[in-house]
């Protein structure tokens, strides 16, 4: 069982990385970079409601219509799971935590838990037929992913704003090209589309 | 007195950058011999169309930001030679030519130009290619039949598969490990000639354009994933050879992992750098959709170089994350 | 009167920097994800701008009404309710407009509800600024998120050899337009056109009051 966790985590990180090979959560993600003190708490948070997401994915899934106009109802089930997910949390949060963590931790909460890359799992649970335990390596394998891509990023930035840079690339459009050639790179997983 | 942040590479000690770039060139160079003497001009006219590509990509984008040429005009010589190197000869001429493009107006200018790259530019070009137009890139001609190349023009000539992607099958290829340190083998027109990479690979070791280190690092742990996890029924020692030898592993070993630019800075960063690298190439071998993964891996690990730079830094203590 | 079309002319300015000048796909680095892993056709271009609009539009405007009346903290989670509740109705409306759109972009079309434009539009700007301000506002990011997607769309369709150019005849066609590196790339080169001609506008603007002072 550990096994599988494992396997399903590494290719979350690898050959299925959500973010480098299927372009999702990199809004998130070149924000989280940009404070790079607070990667470690941002990668845990979107770690725990990727988690959350993928559960509820697994719960609600075989409850829900896959096609047509009633189709339309499963997406907003699962982005009303994880708004609940969030004010569960926060409130969660609010009473474990002291006053001093709780005050750095909450600006984090709401970015951490509505992206795509939390609102992505339930859709993958299905599409790669995840059982419980393979699904939960693939949260934790993807929470990973968002940690690997917001230190990477952290660093790139720096590169991305340097003096001999054409004026018209830097800063964001550097950053963007970055991406592009790190997903490309990726791409050579797959080969095609993955998700 | 002001300090400025100089662009890498940061070269100390009697070379210079330029005599760095020029032995590259001249290894690069080194390479075509071979393949000149048996095919005709047409290595030479697929490399040449490659490097005026990214020479005048080059000169347009500066010509667009209102800026000169410069000394390190070098740098994308070397970049446009060895694009070709990484893909077959049987390849029509626009494939190197799109591949050199890109490499210099996607991966190169937009950065700021040489020493500002924060990716192989040549791998990126070759990648490019090879999720575009896959099957040119990983088609071969067979090297032991009757093949004529004119200079410009379609060839005649068969197909084969190459020993990478045999592999790729979980085969073994017919040819022997020895017999394929002559080169006769199909696969990318620089990346079979195994004896002469080693050579280059001495030369630039010894006239200081590449650091020995990320080499033998790189292949140290390609070799032990191909022993430990052979792809094949095989000894650990007939899979190392094989995995080394076949595709562009040997070639971007020497050439491309060793970039000063894209490379950590610091000797225990290099060392990790080449096995991370190493390994990631045996892992799109193992997992990716191509028989071939060694530019791919050399993208990870280039963003991964200056995460690697930072964690030398601040394990020794030293003040501040990679510039 | 003279207040009618100073908020008329507000609401064209923030129209206008939604969709281009300050345009959140470009200059934001928002909801790039759909622009990369499904605007590699026109019709999905267009699927996601009626989705867009149909999602964001709304939500801001209930946004405005309501976000104040609730704790900040809630607003994050109000914002994905709403959108949900909305999708719907977008969804219906794609459809019909468009047969067929939303089963083709799959995933993409159920991750429209989080779009991290449309999120930090009706979550930050919505409950602090007046309904006119609110519906420019998001009637530009709509135009702006469009242009994007056809733009990124049309080039990728090119590309793919979906759509022949007369110049372009008999060059090969390539594949992996339609992966989302390649809409990374395209909107890189997209985002450095647009910083060049906001760099060249403010050049311009300086210019003008430099000439009117004395």
């Amino acid at each position: 069982m550990f096994i599988r966790l494992l396997l399903t985590a590494f290719a979350a990180v690898g050959a299925e990385n959500l973010l480098f090979t299927g372009g999702a959560g990199f809004s998130r993600a070149l924000r989280c970079a940009q404070r790079p003190d607070t990667v470690g708490i941002y990668a845990l948070l979107v770690t725990w409601f990727t988690l959350l997401s993928m559960f509820a994915g697994v719960w609600l899934d075989p409850l829900l219509p896959v096609s047509g106009n009633a189709g339309l109802v499963r997406a907003s089930c699962f982005a009303a799971v994880a708004a609940a997910a969030y004010a569960v949390t926060f409130v969660l949060l609010r009473i474990v935590l002291p006053a001093c963590a709780e005050e750095k931790i909450a600006p984090l909460l709401a970015p951490a838990a509505v992206n795509t890359v939390v609102l992505a799992m339930p859709y993958l649970r299905r599409s790669f037929s995840l059982d419980p335990v393979q699904a939960a390596g693939y949260a934790l394998g993807t929470g990973a992913a968002f940690y690997l891509a917001s230190v990477v990023l952290s660093h790139a930035l720096a590169v991305c704003r340097n003096p001999d840079m054409p004026q018209a690339f830097r800063g964001l459009p550097a950053s963007i090209l970055y991406l592009g050639i790190l997903s490309m790179a990726f791409a050579g997983f797959a080969g095609g589309r993955v998700f | 007195m002001t300090l400025t942040n100089a662009a890498p590479p940061y070269v100390k000690s009697e070379f210079t950058v330029s005599s760095m770039m020029h032995s590259m060139l001249a290894a690069l160079l080194a390479l075509l011999v071979i393949p000149v003497a048996h095919y005709g001009l047409r290595p030479l006219v697929a490399a040449g169309a490659s490097v005026l590509t990214a020479l005048l990509c080059r000169i347009l984008f500066r010509l667009f930001r209102g800026k000169g040429g410069s000394v390190s005009e070098a740098s994308v010589l070397v970049t446009g030679l060895m694009v070709p190197m990484l893909l077959p000869l049987n390849t029509p001429l626009w494939l190197p030519c799109t591949a050199s493009a890109f490499a210099v107006l996607v991966a190169l200018e937009p950065f700021g130009g040489f020493g500002r790259n924060p990716f192989n530019p040549a791998a990126a070009g070759v990648a490019f290619v090879s999720l575009c137009w896959p099957k040119r890139v990983f088609s071969y001609f067979d090297p032991s039949q009757p093949a004529s190349f004119p200079a410009f023009g379609a060839g005649v000539f068969h197909v084969a598969q190459s020993p990478a992607e045999i592999l790729k099958q979980g085969f073994k290829p017919e040819i022997l490990p020895l017999d394929m340190l002559w080169g006769n083998f199909p696969g990318p027109l620089g990346s079979t000639l195994i004896l002469v990479i080693g050579a280059c690979g001495l030369l630039l070791f010894l006239t200081g354009a590449g650091k020995a280190e990320t080499t033998l690092c790189f292949l140290g742990a390609a070799a032990l994933i191909a022993a430990a996890f052979p792809r094949i029924l095989c000894s650990p020692l007939t899979s190392v050879k094989y995995e080394i030898m076949s595709g562009s592993l040997l070639f971007c070993s020497v050439f491309m992992v060793t970039d000063p630019v894209t490379s950590p800075r610091t000797f225990p960063g290099r060392c990790l750098y080449g096995a991370f690298a190493g390994a990631m190439t045996m892992a799109f071998r193992w997992f990716g959709a191509y028989e071939q993964g060694a530019c791919f891996a050399l993208l990870v690990a280039n963003a991964a170089a200056p995460v690697i730079d930072s964690a030398v830094f601040r394990l020794r203590g030293w003040e501040g994350a990679a510039a | 009167m003279k207040k009618n079309r100073l908020l008329l002319r507000g609401a064209v300015q923030i129209f206008l920097n939604g969709m281009l000048f300050r345009n959140p796909v470009l200059v934001g680095a928002l909801g790039m994800y759909p622009i990369a892993a499904a605007a590699w056709n026109l019709k999905n271009a267009a699927a996601l701008s009626v989705l867009f609009l149909a999602l964001s539009l709304p939500s801001s405007l209930v946004l405005c009404l309501l976000g104040m009346l609730v704790p900040r903290w809630f607003r994050p989670a109000l914002v994905l309710l709403v959108s949900a509740a909305f999708y719907v109705p977008a969804g219906r409306l794609a459809d019909l407009l468009i047969p067929g759109s939303v089963s083709a972009l799959g995933m993409v079309a159920g991750l429209m509800i989080c779009n991290s434009i449309l999120f930090s539009r009706a979550e930050e700007y919505a409950p602090e600024h007046v309904a006119v301000a609110v519906a420019a506002d998001s009637l530009g990011c709509s135009a702006g998120f469009a242009l994007v997607a056809f733009l990124a769309a049309l080039v990728r369709s090119v590309w793919l050899g979906k759509i022949s150019l007369p110049f372009a005849a008999g060059f090969p066609a390539g594949r992996a337009a339609d992966l989302p590196f390649a809409g990374f790339l395209l909107l890189g080169f997209l985002a450095a056109f647009l910083q060049w001609g906001n760099r060249l506008r403010a050049r311009h603007h300086a210019e003008r009051i430099r000439r009117r002072m004395p």
